[in-house]
């Protein structure tokens, strides 16, 4: 004979006979479930949090070539990865913009 | 990336809107001046010669710091004496050695690279400048 779970729904207080979720109002009434649920969002969240903590490919990148034996190498990204180099191409665009518009 | 100097959140907060008011104000002047050129329209003649050379580098750096700071997500940062620099001694070289010898539209000037650092110098002291505290 197959066991009966009665669960009492905390938001309405409907008596419910084998169900996970209220018959009257929907709400979740099964706790081990609920648990699970959260559970799932939990790592869900420290996944997604994980990831987003993780540098991308081409930081990834950089950072190699910034730590690399070869000095040169080295060198060069460095100055490759420095923000003064985006500073100097925006300067650089600009001047060519003022140019060809003066011009 | 690194190598950026900051300046205090109350410095930033109090230039926050002079800076922006004097930015528009530059592009407008600038923007006039070229328009008022272009229209043939008579100007006094050192607005019509020298005005926008000293304008430009306030504009630009000021482009590349607001750039910069979006890119950094920090609003604090200022740009450092060596950038501002290299930036105005390019544009000289640029508008006044380069393009000179390859368009007749250009003519060399020394006032203009000198218009040039004096509005780079500009920026700098500007950037650099703290708010004065009340007693």
């Amino acid at each position: 004979m197959e066991s009966v779970t009665y669960r009492r729904c905390q938001a309405c207080a409907t008596i419910n006979e084998n169900r996970d979720y209220c018959k009257n109002c929907g709400a979740l009434i099964n706790l081990s479930l609920k648990r699970q649920i959260e559970r799932e969002r939990s790592e869900k969240k420290k996944t997604e949090a994980k990831r987003l903590q993780e540098p991308d490919a081409i930081t990834k990148f950089f950072n190699h070539i910034r730590h690399h034996r070869n000095p040169i190498i080295r060198g060069l990204g460095r100055i490759v990865y420095s923000v003064w180099v985006v500073i100097f191409g925006i300067g650089a665009f600009l001047a060519y913009l003022i140019g060809y518009i003066a011009a | 990336m690194a190598g950026f100097k900051e300046t205090s959140g109350v410095h930033t907060a109090y230039f926050s809107w002079v800076g922006r008011a004097l930015f528009l104000a530059m592009i407008v002047l600038s923007s006039s001046i070229y328009l008022l050129q272009q229209c043939e329209i008579p100007i006094p003649k050192w607005v019509n010669n020298y005005m926008n050379d000293f304008l430009c580098m306030p504009i630009v750096l000021s482009i590349c710091l607001v750039v910069v700071r979006k890119l950094q997500g920090r609003h604090t940062h200022r740009l450092p004496w060596w950038v501002i620099f290299c930036l105005t001694l390019y544009f000289s070289l640029y508008f006044e050695y380069y393009l000179p010898q390859v368009s007749i539209r250009y003519t060399s000037d020394i006032i203009d690279v000198l218009l040039y650092f004096a509005g780079a110098l500009l920026f700098f002291l500007f950037t650099m400048l703290k708010p004065i505290k009340k007693e």
